[in-house]
This record gives structure tokens, C-alpha cells and sequence, in this order.
């Protein structure tokens, strides 16, 4: 156990140290020149190099890389300024380091995805049981047919409705806003309502669907059939049998899901403009912050990596026929 | 987030990983003319099962009418609008009423006999125009995005499934790779550095590139179960070079699932593509893409919700389409 997860995180290190890598690499082959962008508009050419100089732009790109990863695990500091570990870079648009912009827009993205995790898990997850158990029925039909249009629907068309007939026609809804939960717990739950439904509009669907074929598979297995063999009340062998064996899929699922979105719902939240995690991505996109746009890939590729570990753990805990020391 | 809407397959249709596999299409051996008979009539007998399967299945059916009609639609987008006489990207300033501004005249997203879904608010473009370019555009897209997708994920599954060992592994790390990345933000990081050339080539490559894994996964997986099977190792003694083997024996048994994959990936690169138009840097305007008229329609849908359901429809018509299909495959 202990020597899997070893190798389990030495592998997630890994894929994030190509991620980074990648990413950097990419940045440095771009068109934008870092230095200009920190220098500003009304700028020199040998400003510009002395800037270069400063950070270090100068050296070969495998230096700069090496220093960099430095940086994340022991800090550095940009042209005198410091970054402090674990430093993900230094945005010279906003001049703050970047993981402290990441930091203080997680409570936003966290908000987002957890709340519409826990709408879609109950909502998704209870139809497609329900489903499941009354196969060929009209409440399985439509529940399909809903679930097949909330993963047909793209989130910014669900998005923009929502606020179209909310706030504009219905004016049930004030623009959602960005403040913390202790701030002002109302109009927090007010602006979070909007993006939770849309996400969850989308997510349910898929879990749905899920949970669905699931229990259906595992209803027709032979120990579900030995269960209900040795006179097991159907409630139990539902309960026992079925469910306990189709939930694990959809752990698996749920976590990695839950994963990519603590990394930032990047549209929903342009859409609903609430500053987290994604709308700071998209945000530097529009002005080539590039070491924003480099931290926040990472950031989200290291959530990403995360839950994928997390997850393997689970499954071995969820479903016994499942041992870890093999893999 | 994901990119797009994954579509889990029904389990009428079963997981594609699971999916029955049919015995080979065709022999290495040279085959005599009873074979072959057999062998056509066997084709037929698919044919039929698969359209047995559609005309049960009435939202399929409708499914397939929709893409029939958007993709009518996307080839004869010239016809179209040269029998309208409106040009995608004529401005037409005196549909619009610069006094509002630039809200087009008449209400109901400037609706008329001229400009039947309306015009664009600020420019007049109109929109019916726009609508079926930009179908050509999203759906040429995400058509050889997923081409691109299958083809490499086909291969690369299967020489990984049927080789094993160390080329397994390369591969499947790849895979891995590949799917561990947050690929809506790199896809959009990828972009807007890409130089402003050919935005739709780089659209179909970055959306490959990011779509292929998850083809290469099922395939890979078939084709570790078939290679163990009698028909290859029948073949195998009678000599066939790996080549034959790969692509003669086994490739032609991944079809059914590989259809699956392939219709199932569209909606989603219909759904990403107009997911990177409307972050900004998928096509750019004047191109028209669903996507991109979306997000033009952003900074307008409170004054002008017609400008931002029109295309919105046409994208929820196409993805919802292809996703009824799919599932019935």
C-alpha cells in the first residue's frame, strides 16, 4: 500500500513536472516578449534589455526553466522584487506573485464547484438510480431525455439564460457578486445560485447517464441474483449489492470532475464574471499575462493530478474485489 | 471543466469497451468464391440491424434528419445566401438605430422580410447569413477534428494494444499525459499564442491533439482482447506479416466501436470549438463561427436576447443531433 502510493505520487510529480514543462515551453516560443510587457508601452530598447537582464530572460530557456521550478520549490525573486515559496512566478502586469492571485481567487472557483458538486451528485445520481430500478418507465424515459439535453446544452447558452430570465426579465436574482460566505451569507447564496444550476444542469446529465447504466449492469450480476437467491428483502439487495459496487465508477468520476473544476470553471465563471480561479485565467489570456497563464495551467493541472491519486485510494477502499498492491 | 459534454453511452448500446466484437471481416487466406458470397450477405444483414435499429428509435431518426438538414444547410450556404442576396459580412447600418445604440430597428432582433433571423446589433451584418457560414465553419471543424482524433487514436490503440511491452507503455503514459492535462485551459493558452494564420487548421489540430487519447484507450483495450484470439493466431501461422495482422484482421472488428467513439466526439468538438470562439480565441471576426456570434452576442443579450438565441439554437439543434445518434449506434 505504502509502496504504491509512493510510486502513485512519484508518477504525479512527473506528469506535472512534462505539464509545467510544456507549458513553459510554449510561452517562451510565443510571439510576446515578457520584458516589453513589464516595461509598458513608453519604453526603450535598452530598458527592455536591462528588464531582460533582471529576470533572467537573458539565459538560455533551459536555465530559465530550471529556475523556475526552483522558484516553486524554494522561492526567488524577480529583479529584486521577492517571491516567496512556493512561487508559481511573478505577474509584472499586477506586480503581485502569482500564487498569492491564485490564493485569494480559490475561495471563489471552491465555492462554485462545490456547491454545484453537491447539486449535480444528488440530483444526477438519485435519477439515474431511480432510473435504473424503474427501466422502461415513463420517469426513466424523461429523466433520460433530460439528462441527454442538460449534456447537449454548452454551459455559457445555460449560463446566459439563467441571467437573461433571472436578473433581466424576473429580477428575482441580483448580478451575482463576489463575496465571501461569513461576509454576507444572502447575497453570497444569491450570486452562487446561478452558477451552481448551470454547472449542475450540465454535470447532472453526465451522472445520470452514469449512475444509470451502473446500477443497471450490476443488477444483472450473479451475486445480485444470489442475493435475491437467499430470500434478501429487494430493498437490501438494492441497497447492498447493487448500489454499493455501481457507485464506485461514478467516485471515480465524481472526483476527478470535482478536480478540474476547484481549478477554475473557466466560462462560467466569465459569463457570471465572479473572480476565480478561471475567470483569472481568462483575464490574463485577454492581456498575455503570461506567467499568470503558466501558474494557473499548473495550478489546475496539480488539482487535476490530485484527484486522480485520491481517487485510485478510494477505489480500493469502496470496492473490495479491488487490491492496490497488484497494480 | 471538461471541454465538452461527455456522452456516456446508453446501456442498450453497451460501453464501447465492451462491445461484442464480430468475427474478422476477412480472412488472410485467399478466399473462394462462397466466401465472398457469404461475406456480402453478412454486410447486408449489418445494414439492415443498423437500420433497424434507427427506425425503431424515433429521436435517432430525428437526430439524423437535423444533421442531415444543418449539413445541407453548411454546403449550400452560398446558395443560401446568394437567394437572400445578404452577404456574411455586408454591414447594413440603416437595420440598425445607432440612436439606441446601435440596437436594431424594429424589435425582435430586427426580424424582417429581408434579414429573417434579424441582424447583427451595431453592424446590421445579418444574421441568417452568418448563421449558415458559420455552420460550414463549426461544422468542418469539429468533422475533421474528430478524423484527425480517430485516425491517430485508432493507430497509436492499436499498435499499443497488439504490441505490448515497452510500446504499450509509451503510448499509454502518453495517453495518460494527455488526459491528466486541464485541456480547456491549455487548448486556450495554446491559442492565443498561435500565430494569426490559419485559426480553423489550428482549432482542428489543438482539439486532435487534446481528442485522440480517448479513442486510443477503447481501441487499445480491443485490441489487446482480439490479438489473443484464434483468428489472429490463425493467421499468424499461415504467415501473415504483422501489418496484415494489424490492420486486415483487427482493425476491421474495431469498426463498431470506433463508430461509436467518432459520432460520440463530434457534439463535443462542436460544443469545445464554440467554446474557444466564445473565450475569444477560436475563429475570429468577420469569420463567423456559432460560437464566436455567442459571444458577440454577450455584451448585447440583456437588449437583444434574439442576436444570442439564434445561433445558440443552431449549436444546441447540432450537439443534441449528434448526440441522439450516437447513442443509438
Amino acid at each position: 500500500m505504502i509502496v504504491y502510493l509512493v510510486k502513485r505520487l512519484a508518477a504525479a510529480a512527473a506528469i506535472l513536472l512534462v505539464v509545467c514543462a510544456l507549458t513553459f515551453a510554449i510561452f517562451y516560443l510565443a510571439p510576446d516578449d515578457p520584458a516589453q510587457k513589464a516595461c509598458g508601452k513608453a519604453c526603450t530598447p535598452e530598458r527592455i534589455e536591462e528588464i531582460r537582464g533582471q529576470l533572467g530572460l537573458d539565459r538560455p530557456v533551459p536555465e530559465q526553466f530550471a529556475r523556475y521550478l526552483e522558484g516553486i520549490v524554494a522561492g526567488r525573486s524577480y529583479g529584486g522584487v521577492q517571491c516567496p515559496f512556493p512561487c508559481l512566478g511573478f505577474s509584472f502586469q499586477t506586480n503581485v506573485p502569482v500564487q498569492e492571485l491564485l490564493v485569494s481567487r480559490l475561495p471563489v472557483s471552491a465555492s462554485i464547484a462545490v456547491g454545484a458538486a453537491a447539486l449535480w451528485l444528488l440530483t444526477g445520481v438519485s435519477a439515474g438510480v431511480l432510473a435504473a430500478l424503474t427501466k422502461g418507465s415513463w420517469w426513466d424515459r424523461a429523466a433520460m431525455a433530460a439528462a441527454l439535453g442538460g449534456i447537449s446544452v454548452p454551459i455559457y447558452l445555460t449560463a446566459l439564460v439563467l441571467q437573461y430570465v433571472l436578473v433581466v426579465v424576473l429580477g428575482v436574482l441580483p448580478y451575482p457578486r463576489a463575496v465571501g460566505l461569513l461576509e454576507d451569507p444572502v447575497v453570497w447564496l444569491q450570486s452562487m445560485l446561478m452558477p451552481w444550476v448551470a454547472l449542475a444542469a450540465l454535470y447532472a446529465g453526465m451522472y445520470a447517464r452514469l449512475s444509470r447504466t451502473e446500477v443497471i449492469g450490476a443488477l444483472g450480476q450473479n451475486f445480485v441474483r444470489t442475493a435475491r437467491a437467499k430470500g434478501l428483502p429487494e430493498a437490501t439487495v438494492v441497497r447492498r449489492h447493487a448500489l454499493r459496487p455501481a457507485l464506485t465508477p461514478i467516485v471515480t468520476v465524481f472526483g476527478m470532475d470535482l478536480g478540474a473544476l476547484l481549478g477554475g470553471a473557466l466560462i462560467t465563471e466569465s459569463v457570471f464574471g465572479l473572480p476565480g480561479v478561471g475567470k483569472l485565467a481568462a483575464d490574463a489570456i485577454n492581456s498575455s499575462d503570461q506567467p499568470v497563464i503558466i501558474g494557473v495551467t499548473l495550478f489546475a493541472a496539480g488539482f487535476i493530478v490530485v484527484a486522480n491519486v485520491v481517487v485510485d485510494l478510494l477505489y480500493a477502499v469502496l470496492d473490495p474485489r479491488i487490491r492496490l498492491g497488484a497494480a | 471543466m471538461r471541454p465538452a459534454p461527455r456522452a456516456t453511452p446508453p446501456p442498450e448500446t453497451a460501453d464501447p469497451e465492451t462491445v461484442p466484437v464480430p468475427e474478422p471481416a476477412r480472412a488472410v487466406v485467399p478466399e473462394g468464391k462462397d466466401a465472398a458470397d457469404r461475406g456480402a450477405r453478412g454486410r447486408s444483414a449489418r445494414a439492415r440491424a443498423f437500420a433497424g435499429r434507427f427506425a425503431g428509435n424515433r429521436p435517432a431518426l430525428a437526430g439524423a434528419v437535423v444533421i442531415a438538414v444543418l449539413v445541407t444547410m453548411a454546403l449550400a450556404a452560398p446558395l443560401v445566401t446568394a437567394l437572400t442576396g445578404q452577404s456574411p459580412y455586408a454591414f447594413h447600418p440603416e437595420a440598425v438605430d445607432p440612436a439606441m445604440g446601435g440596437l436594431p430597428r424594429g424589435g425582435w432582433g430586427g426580424i424582417s422580410a429581408e434579414h429573417p433571423l434579424g441582424v447583427e446589433p451595431g453592424s446590421g451584418r445579418d444574421v441568417l447569413a452568418r448563421v449558415v457560414w458559420g455552420a460550414r465553419v463549426s461544422l468542418l471543424i469539429s468533422l475533421l477534428a474528430t478524423l484527425l482524433s480517430t485516425a491517430i487514436g485508432t493507430v497509436l490503440g492499436l499498435v499499443a494494444g497488439f504490441t505490448g511491452g515497452w510500446t504499450d507503455m509509451a503510448i499509454g503514459r502518453l495517453m495518460d499525459l494527455l488526459m491528466s492535462f486541464p485541456s480547456l485551459i491549455f487548448m486556450i493558452a495554446l491559442m492565443s499564442v498561435a500565430p494569426d494564420g490559419n485559426r480553423e487548421l489550428m482549432l482542428v489540430a489543438v482539439l486532435g491533439l487534446f481528442g485522440w487519447p480517448y479513442v486510443g484507450r477503447i481501441v487499445r483495450g480491443q485490441a489487446m482482447a482480439l490479438a489473443g484470439r484464434e483468428f489472429v493466431e490463425a493467421a499468424r501461422v499461415l504467415g501473415a506479416s504483422r501489418r496484415q495482422i494489424l490492420f486486415r484482421e483487427i482493425l476491421p472488428n474495431l469498426r463498431a466501436p470506433v463508430m461509436v467513439v467518432a459520432t460520440l466526439s463530434i457534439p463535443g468538438y462542436i460544443a469545445t470549438e464554440a467554446g474557444l470562439s466564445f473565450l475569444g480565441v477560436g475563429v475570429r471576426p468577420p469569420t463567423p463561427s456559432w460560437g464566436q456570434m455567442i459571444a458577440s452576442a454577450v455584451p448585447w443579450y440583456a437588449a437583444d436576447p434574439v442576436y444570442f438565441l439564434v445561433p445558440g439554437l443552431f449549436l444546441l439543434a447540432a450537439v443534441l443531433a449528434f448526440n441522439l445518434v450516437g447513442d443509438a449506434l
